[in-house]
């Protein structure tokens, strides 16, 4: 009887919150762990992921209606309209990258089913990531993202290259872990408790909460790798199988940088003047080392890989936003970087390497491929008429409306994505207007179903479509 | 008794820990040095459940039973995380051995350029 008038109590104190999304992600992950000892139809296999992850995207936008299957007591979670709609977009895309990339995982790996288990285990991280209210289930949505990532970027067992990239993959994000743990310590010192609204006048030691937020910060930007701490990522990008840094460059790291835009936007408050100030830092180092070293790649993936931490330092420019506002640049971005990278990744895992001179007469080859890898691209650097652009034009109205003083750094992140439209555009000029020098390269066929084919016409279709008419994404967010 | 002790060795372990990762060259080493900066979190966030007993913050000590369960929760969270980043952790170096025949850091450098 105590026992239970203590369970009631401690319901009561708590509201109750359902979980479908994390739930649904977690037991189709298992799911597929099971299926995988009986079922090795590749076929199936594909078919059931597919389906899973559309059935996890129907639960959750049931959620956004009060549709609630299982509910538990507690305040781990927070399930703001924001934060559902935002991981209905990632499930979306995380059905386009799984129907593109079908041929490439299967190919991959003979565990064809365990890879797709550990992608929907990651994705169970971005789940908790997108709503988590506690610095507890922040720990664990982002352990959940990262381990099962360090066993997919260490798929392909023989590969020097792979194993390179895992090893310092899991090294350096083990470390990390170390401070993010650090600061959530020294957060509870100072506090008392583990929840995200920190109140300064509360707590005596507020230099404790301000150390603890700074390591927080170094851990999140690693995550996201912007510079100084993007050391890892060229090197994991570049080593890992190409599928599987697909993911990594598009759905994963917009689920961290969600979690860190969560994180300090509310709090940054906490960390005074200086936050503006190391946010800056670390924007600017970001398009610098982006940006420049970007320019002198040899490798389109490495080119990628700096590409993407230079669009690390643009979305990071979310960050001095105010809490009302950061919605729509941060739908816009995801959109579409995630659609771009993917398609771009979908498109040079099907090629046997990433070399410049391998692209030389592309287009004479295969015509369609390219013009979808140069409209991705196009949308990377953020050409009018693309999805890519709105992004930027978002991020930057949005920042000259709350900071008008803030106008040198939309200036340098123009001048900056001025810079990166150059090695956007190296990589198309050399497909459209070079032809190849040896006869080698025409040797190797490229095995294509037309199902890729349609889902990269849909793919262009989306960047244009949301270069256009970029509020249908937000009306689907206001109204629906 | 007071808690700036368990403060200062919980940072020394971590910083030990720290260390060891960037001068170790050893993988096992490195990855040990990586448990002990997470073990340094854990007595930290048991001294700190401690000093929160009562909803205080007086810099004392309290008994075990009066303590804040909070950071003791945090702290099975942490070693379910250690144990699973252990499993994958041994599994990648493993993986590392069996085909460099080699567990140094000095052998990864294939990826630049």
């Amino acid at each position: 009887m105590i026992f239970y008038n203590n369970f009631t109590y401690i319901c009561s104190k708590f509201r109750t919150q359902s979980m479908n999304a994390i739930l649904s992600t977690g037991i189709f992950g298992i799911l597929m762990l099971l299926v995988s000892l009986f079922m090795k139809n590749k076929r199936a296999t594909h078919t059931l992921a597919l389906l899973a992850v559309m059935s996890i995207g129907i639960v959750n936008y049931q959620e956004m209606y009060n549709i609630v299957y299982v509910s538990f007591p507690g305040n781990f979670f927070e399930f703001d309209r924001f934060s559902l709609y935002f991981f209905e977009i990632l499930v979306a895309l995380a059905f386009i990258y799984i129907a593109l990339n079908t041929k490439s995982l299967e190919d991959m790996n003979a565990h064809l089913a365990e890879t797709y288990s550990l992608i929907l285990f990651s994705m169970c991280g971005l789940a908790i990531l997108c709503f988590y209210n506690n610095l507890l289930s922040m720990f664990l949505g982002i352990e959940m993202l990262s381990l099962p990532l360090y066993i997919l970027a260490a798929l392909d067992k023989h590969n020097l290259n792979c194993i390179e990239a895992s090893v310092k993959y899991f090294l350096l994000g083990a470390f990390t872990t170390g401070f993010l743990l650090l600061g959530i310590a020294f957060i509870y010192g100072s506090n008392g408790s583990f929840g995200i609204s920190l109140d300064p006048m509360n707590s005596s030691y507020s230099f404790l909460i301000a150390a603890g937020l700074l390591l927080i910060f170094i851990s999140f930007a690693f995550k996201v790798s912007a510079a100084p701490f993007h050391f890892w990522a060229p090197d994991v990008y570049d080593g890992a199988p190409t599928v599987i840094t697909g993911f990594m460059a598009s759905i994963s790291k917009m689920g961290a940088l969600y979690a860190f835009i969560k994180l300090f936007l509310f709090q940054s408050k906490m960390l005074g003047p200086t936050f503006p100030i190391l946010l800056s830092f670390l924007i600017i180092a970001s398009f610098i080392f982006g940006n420049i070293t970007a320019l002198f790649q040899q490798s389109i993936k490495r080119m990628l890989a700096y590409s993407s931490i230079a669009q690390v330092g643009f979305m990071l420019l979310i960050l001095y936003l105010n809490p009302n506002q950061f919605q729509e640049p941060l739908l816009m971005y995801t959109m579409a970087y995630s659609v771009a990278n993917i398609c771009i990744f979908a498109i040079i895992s099907k090629l046997p390497n990433y070399s410049f001179q391998y692209f030389n007469g592309f287009a004479k080859r295969q015509p369609f491929l390219a013009f979808a890898l140069s409209l991705s691209l196009l949308s990377l650097a953020g050409i009018p008429l693309t999805a890519g652009f709105m992004s930027k034009f978002f991020v930057l109205k949005e920042l000259l409306l709350t900071h008008v003083n803030l106008i040198w750094l939309a200036i340098v992140a123009v001048l900056f994505s001025v810079i990166s439209i150059s090695y956007y555009l190296k990589l198309i000029q050399v497909m459209y207007f070079k032809s190849p020098e040896d006869t080698t390269t025409f040797s190797y066929q490229l095995n294509l179903s037309q199902t890729f084919k349609y889902l990269l016409l849909i793919i262009c279709i989306i960047i244009i479509y949301f270069g256009i008419f970029p509020f249908t994404l937000f009306n689907f967010y206001y109204f629906f | 008794m007071e808690i700036q002790y368990y403060i200062y060795l919980s940072l020394i372990l971590f910083f030990i820990g720290v260390l060891g990762v960037i001068i170790r060259r050893n993988l096992l080493i490195i990855f040990m040095c990586i448990e002990l900066m997470l073990n340094a979190v854990i007595l930290l966030l048991i001294s700190f459940s401690k000093m929160h007993a009562d909803g205080g913050s007086k810099l004392q000590l309290v008994d075990a039973s009066k303590a804040a369960s909070d950071g003791q929760v945090f702290v099975f969270f942490i070693m379910v995380v250690a144990a699973a980043e252990v499993a994958i952790g041994l599994a990648i170096i493993i993986m590392m051995y069996k085909n460099l025949h080699n567990i140094s850091s000095q052998f990864l450098n294939r990826l630049k350029n």
